[in-house]
């Protein structure tokens, strides 16, 4: 016999919260099965009273992801698990689910219109692959499944919590905020910065954003002419010194604020990716003073 | 324990749910000369929980036996005496060969072959049932005769 308590256990979030008594789990528990059967059924199409454990198993956590994912895109308490009607609660959220699937494959078709792969092997690899993939997620029976193959490497990661469709959506997010920044700037000097980050960065898995974004910050940091792209050597030591002279935490604020600055002005008004952006050179900061000249290298000097 | 009250709680309404389909294929058996005491309804239903745990499935309702009963209770080779456990016995079979077959035969049908080969080519014998491959199954159902093999001389 399987056990909710283990799948419920294993989802991120809200539904692994522990502030359900036993007796709460065990009610939760039997709600889930019910939905179980039913799901069961949907995949048997009623051919088959029973499953191989892991097959139910991953229906089950099928199930608890939709929930969850309603339950938190809504901002709606876990214990609403115990006082609704369950199966008219997964009806609810299944057509969140599926909003989400829709907003998706908009994110989608907004990355293969917009999003330039600058040859990229991987980016175009992960792209093709999701265009593949996405026409067959099964959101009714196994919506916590990953979607697409994903190679290419973005600069801050999705969170590993996230699952199926709700994952894809966050890296197409992210994705685009990338290459907003990246679309700003001369195509020209954008690809020779690439070159000198990393020369193999067409074959690699390399983020383009990052070394990118890297130079944006330092220019910011050096009082403007983000869209040169370029940092001497002396300049990337000049950043280091003055980073170096501030207690961490100022030169932390200091590496957000200056990239904050440098949204502006290149008019990336949006709060996300002036977060991104500055997450992104927060995270310089220990490459920057790791030691004297390793400046040099987080910000890929000419 | 609170904890496993759920797993018990689907046990008790199944095996309740079960005991009580069994009691009503006892009315059809009975034509036949089949009938199950109470002790066996019990202990096929603890062969069930058993059988499933041993082939790794999961099951909603009352599962298979009332479906295997209503198929073989007519078979000229089913005797009282051993009625419970060849019931028993196709049980573990049917959850054996669910597992090999995938999703490829429904449960009818999977149930349907089993009749076929066992008040067929295996008369009864439910060793020669057990040593049924898939395409014994496949054939079964289809009415396809297995082809005859080719002699090297």
């Amino acid at each position: 016999m399987i056990d909710a308590r283990d799948t419920l256990a294993a989802q991120p979030g809200a539904l692994a919260d522990a502030s359900f008594s036993p007796q709460e789990t065990a009610l939760i528990q039997g709600r889930l099965m019910l939905l179980l059967e039913r799901q069961m059924r949907l995949q048997t199409q009623g051919d088959s009273a029973s499953l191989p454990a892991e097959e139910a198993e991953e229906l089950l956590e099928s199930v608890v992801f939709t929930l969850r994912f309603h339950l938190e895109a809504n901002g709606l308490p876990t214990r609403t698990m115990l006082t609704a009607e369950l199966a008219a609660l997964f009806a609810q959220a299944q057509k969140t689910l599926f909003g989400c699937v829709a907003e998706t494959e908009t994110l989608y078709q907004t990355a293969c219109r917009t999003v330039r792969l600058w040859g990229s092997r991987s980016l175009r690899d992960t792209i093709s692959a999701i265009g593949d993939d996405l026409p067959f997620y099964d959101a009714r029976l196994y919506a916590h499944r990953p979607v697409g193959e994903i190679d290419y490497q973005l600069c801050l990661p999705v969170p590993e919590t996230l699952l199926g469709i709700e994952y894809l959506h966050e890296y197409l997010r992210r994705l685009l905020t990338e290459n907003e920044l990246l679309a700003r700037l001369s195509p020209t000097r954008v690809q020779a910065l690439l070159k000198r980050a990393c020369p193999e960065y067409r074959q690699l898995l390399q983020n383009l954003y990052e070394p990118v974004a890297a130079n944006v910050v330092g220019l910011s940091l050096l009082g403007g002419g983000e869209t040169l792209l370029e940092i001497t050597g002396i300049q990337a030591e000049r950043i280091a010194a003055q980073l170096t002279a501030l207690p961490t935490a100022e030169a932390r604020a200091r590496l957000r604020t200056a990239a904050c600055e440098a949204c502006q002005r290149l008019s990336l008004t949006d709060a996300f990716s002036i977060d991104y952006c500055g997450k992104t050179a927060e995270a310089l900061y220990p490459r920057i003073v790791a030691a004297p000249g390793s400046a040099a290298g987080a910000f890929a000097v000419c | 324990m609170v904890e496993d009250s759920f797993n018990l709680i689907i046990r008790q309404t199944q095996t309740a749910a079960l005991t009580e389909q069994l009691h009503k294929c006892n009315e059809l058996s009975t034509r036949y000369g089949l009938r199950l005491t109470d002790t066996q309804i019990a202990s096929l239903s603890r062969a069930r929980v058993d059988a499933l745990l041993e082939s790794g499935r999961v099951e909603f309702g009352v599962g298979a036996l009332p479906a295997l009963i209503y198929a073989f209770c007519d078979s000229p080779y089913i005797v009282h005496e051993d009625y419970c456990q060849t019931l028993s016995v196709l049980q573990d079979l049917f959850y054996q060969f669910k597992n090999e077959l995938g999703t490829t035969l429904s449960d009818e049908e999977l149930i349907s072959a089993m009749e076929q080969i066992y008040n067929g080519k295996a008369q009864g014998s439910l060793e020669a049932l057990e040593n049924a491959t898939t395409g014994d199954l496949y054939r079964a159902l289809t009415g396809t005769p297995e082809e005859e093999e080719e002699d090297d001389d």
